[in-house]
């Protein structure tokens, strides 16, 4: 017998892992395709965002058929005899009865996401957010609430990263109106991507808006009129202007998109925009590109930055529920040298169990004057 | 009536909390603009200066066994340019409301004035330019 061929024994790790995947066919066997939402899920052919999420962009906690779709895989829940969903009552929010008719419905999720440094640092918790949808027929309501860091005198205050009303004419188009998150480029679960944080789409950069969001079998468009964060933030740095996001679906092979955005506050002026591309070149393996620029410009001065950042990842699905990728994200600020930086990561992204989520990542990290450092992640994300 | 169309009122009774908070007030100690300098006056050096510790400002951030590269508190170093100018837009609202409280520096250090703040405010809301 060859050395490559000596059979290791059968240990507890490779049992779940089996048992998972018969487990994984049959339930895949009797709840139709898988549908997740994530960018990456690209790698399956699942394009469309708001086939799991309630918001059409993307992001927020999912509906049923995004519910439905995560309970493909194994986990305590089947053998304590029920998901969550069976434990407590989790409905969806359609505002449809059965027979089509109008009907006040509601749901509620939540999101939480922990980090740590591999290997010293205590997990610490990134956003806990907790999230409701009301619908009745056509109209949807929507809101969520999370916590910020306040003063020593109160240290976490509640705050609400989004809450919009929404109007959908048909399942495809829809008007919202409230404070959201603007559509530009590919939305990522894991922050850890330069193309967002650097353009101003970071954690809590979401911006009162008017957008209509049309999704299709073939392309998605959304566009949006901006009037900043007209609670939180003072009203000379609200920005106010106009951003687009157009992607085109060569079915379940790629997205091609494109994003514009215009605005300006009372002491600047900026354009941004980026191009984009998921694609799927064979099954079960995913690409993810995304490159923007940034122009800045002073109101009062002859100041201007201008900022081009670059995101990719390579990945593949070795389970349904598991993806190991590989990503490089570059940002570079003409005029500015010192503030070019660089990454290179490996990572996976497993769905150990209905609602959670197990992330590790290694990171190397070039920026100028830092020098390049390397960092273990381990990212928990329990979604309900 | 089947199992599948059933509305409990658990789901409707949290829906209506979560939607009712959701419309909380955010924080005290927000940045604003009121009586900003000229962006001369609040330059990325200026504030550099502030968050620099230095013998000649002890109220910096980038002590040894603060923000700087042995230790770097929360995972934030602050003594390079690059670093400060990352943490200073993304994170402005945080460490602006630290700084203006007296949350920083920590116990023992020395509190910012509040010409400090003004500077600090001032280069953000000028929009935040590396220019020196």
């Amino acid at each position: 017998m060859s050395e490559l061929s000596v059979r290791r024994p059968l240990g507890l790790g490779r049992l779940v892992t089996r048992l998972q995947c018969v487990l994984l066919v049959l339930a895949a066997a009797t709840t139709g395709s898988f549908a997740f939402a994530y960018p990456q899920y690209a790698g399956r052919g699942e394009f469309n965002c708001q086939d799991c999420h309630y918001n059409p962009t993307g992001g927020g906690i999912v509906n049923q058929w995004g519910r439905q779709s995560r309970e493909v895989t194994f986990g305590p829940g089947d053998m304590l005899g029920g998901t969550p969903d069976d434990w407590w009552g989790h409905d969806s929010a359609e505002g449809r009865g059965n027979g089509g008719e109008a009907e006040l419905q509601f749901d509620v999720g939540g999101d939480a996401r922990l980090l740590a440094l591999i290997p010293s640092g205590p997990l610490v918790p990134m956003l806990v957010e907790a999230a409701a949808v009301a619908a009745y027929g056509p109209l949807v309501a929507y809101g969520g609430v999370t916590s910020r860091k306040g003063s020593p005198g109160l240290p976490f205050v509640a705050y609400s990263r989004e809450h919009w009303l929404q109007y959908r004419f048909t399942s495809e188009l829809s008007l919202r109106a409230g404070k959201l998150v603007l559509p530009f480029g590919v939305r990522m679960v894991d922050h850890t991507q330069y193309v967002r944080e650097d353009l101003g789409f970071d954690k809590f950069d979401q911006s009162y808006a008017v957008e209509v969001d049309w999704a299709a079998e073939s392309f998605s468009l959304s566009a949006a009129g901006f009037a900043g964060d007209l609670v939180a933030e003072d009203a000379a740095l609200r920005e106010k202007g106009g951003v687009a996001r157009g992607a085109y679906l060569f079915a379940d092979v790629a997205e091609l998109g494109l994003s514009g955005l215009v605005g300006s506050d009372d002491a600047t002026e900026r354009w941004a925009a980026s191009a984009h591309l998921r694609l799927r070149p064979v099954s079960s393996a995913y690409l993810i590109v995304e490159a923007a620029l940034e122009n800045v410009s002073a109101k009062g001065s002859e100041s201007e930055r201008n900022t081009t950042a670059f995101f990719g990842r390579a990945g593949y699905f070795v389970l349904p529920e598991l993806d190991i990728h590989a990503e490089v994200g570059h940002r570079l600020v003409e005029g500015a040298d010192f503030l070019g930086k660089s990454r290179v990561g490996l990572g996976a992204n497993w769905q150990v169990w209905h609602w959670l989520e197990v992330i590790p990542q290694l990171l190397v990290e070039t920026q100028d004057e830092v020098g390049t450092q390397a960092v273990g992640l381990l990212q928990l994300h329990l979604l309900y | 009536m089947s199992p599948a169309i059933r509305r409990p009122l658990r789901p409707a009774l949290h829906g209506a909390v979560v939607l009712g908070l959701s419309c909380v007030a955010p924080q005290d100690e927000r940045i604003h603009c009121d009586d900003t300098l000229a962006p001369a006056q609040a330059t990325f050096a200026d504030v550099k200066s502030l968050v620099i510790e230095t013998e000649s400002n002890e109220k910096g951030c980038s002590a040894a066994n603060c923000h700087g590269a042995d230790e770097a508190e929360q995972g934030y170093r602050l003594d390079a340019d690059s670093v400060i100018y990352d943490a200073l837009t993304t994170h402005i609202e945080s460490v602006y409301a630290q700084v203006a409280t007296g949350e920083m520096p920590p116990e023992g250090g020395e509190r910012w004035t509040a010409d400090d703040l003004r500077v600090l405010r001032s280069w953000y809301c000028n929009g935040a330019f590396a220019d020196e």
